[in-house]
């Protein structure tokens, strides 16, 4: 029972310590999630929980009549409709060494964005591209709509063996 | 039978070039929650294209392409076309700015008040992140600043954990000297720089 009661202590402090961590890092948090919902990290799939932390390079993925929004630390607000891919491609959020800039990549779906203090602070440091143009943000909000193509999804470009075009 | 053979190397062509055709982007440009307007530029090689009145939309059909001119689009189409996504919003995050006595990490009588906002706003906002920024005035040392800014932030933060708040959602920095509310010269003591920022998101 001692031995039980230790090794749950352990593995809750390790749970806090790698949560602590995590809020370090992390550039954001998921806020709403609605029907078939992923973030691919470092080529793993993950169901995230309201509340789950968002990283660098992650991608959120949301598939047919689903809907994610996610909060940066900056209070720029992000959500994608059904069917959607984005890319956190650059996050950096320190006022006071004035390092400002944020960068997502939407690669399909539709995408509603406002902006937060980032935008306030620093204009031209916010950007979200498409595959086919990118769109400067002078403190607003707006949407985009990104009709698909699954040769601009790097998902499912991975599943499929590449020709090797390097 | 040749003509077989050459659909099929053919049709997989097609479906590339069919599917590389169909990148149409659409921006639109939305009132904020305090109905005010922004500014968005849309750009590609072919050029860019300024949109500044809501519910204006520039369509993009390729790369080189240059946006097209905003036009108006109506709200329920953008509606039917953004409808999920913008239910999906988040809410917007909340500021509190809480203010403390010279060199140290007692609140201000007023910032109590300002505190309890702060502990309602946490129970309700759901699921609820809080970030602590603790800040100071100019007067002494950065690495001292640092230090006070950090013992305010902890200060709320234990206050907070005091009244039930999981401190698993809560995230304390410091931004010391470095980032006045009020800008003044250094070494001037400044009440308003002696604060802590707390956003629930």
């Amino acid at each position: 029972m001692k031995l039980k009661a230790l090794i749950l202590t352990v593995l809750f402090s390790l749970f806090i310590s790698a949560a602590a961590f995590a809020a370090d890092d992390s550039v954001g948090n998921v806020k709403t999630i609605s029907g078939k919902v992923s973030i691919l990290r470092n080529n793993m799939a993950i169901n995230p929980a309201a509340g789950e932390a968002i990283f660098l390079n992650d991608i959120l993925r949301t598939g047919a009549e689903s809907s994610i929004g996610v909060v940066f630390k900056d209070d720029t607000l992000v959500s994608l409709g059904p069917d959607s891919r984005l890319v956190i491609s650059k996050f950096l959020f320190s006022p006071a060494e004035n390092k400002l800039s944020i960068v997502v990549k939407m690669l399909k779906g539709t995408l509603v964005y406002l902006s937060g203090i980032i935008a306030k602070l620093s204009p031209e440091a916010v950007t979200v591209e498409t595959p086919v143009a990118s769109i400067g943000v002078r403190g607003t909000k707006f949407a985009i709509k990104v009709e698909g193509n699954d040769q601009s999804d790097p998902v499912e470009q991975k599943a499929a063996p590449s020709s090797g075009t390097k | 039978m040749i003509s077989l053979k050459r659909l099929l190397l053919v049709a997989p062509l097609v479906l590339l070039l069919v599917s590389c055709a169909s990148q149409r982007n659409l921006v639109v440009l939305l009132p904020d929650q305090d109905g005010k307007t922004g500014i968005v530029a849309v750009s590609n090689k072919g050029g860019t294209q300024v949109i500044n009145k809501t519910n204006q939309a520039s369509s993009i059909d390729s790369a080189e392409t240059k946006p097209s001119e905003p036009k108006s689009i109506d709200e329920k189409n953008i509606r039917k076309i953004f409808g999920r996504a913008l239910d999906a919003q988040p809410r917007k995050p909340i500021h509190f700015t809480l203010y403390f006595e010279f060199n140290s990490d007692n609140l201000t009588a007023e910032s109590k008040i300002v505190l309890n906002g702060l502990l309602t706003e946490i129970k309700t906002f759901k699921p609820a992140a809080v970030a602590i920024i603790g800040h100071t005035d100019l007067v002494g040392t950065s690495k001292a600043n640092y230090e006070l800014g950090l013992e305010r932030a902890v200060a709320v933060k234990n206050i907070l954990i005091g009244s039930g708040v999981n401190p698993v959602i809560i995230e304390v920095t410091s931004h010391g000297k470095d980032n006045p509310l009020i800008r003044t010269a250094d070494n001037v003591a400044e009440p308003r720089n002696r604060r802590v920022e707390a956003v629930v998101r």
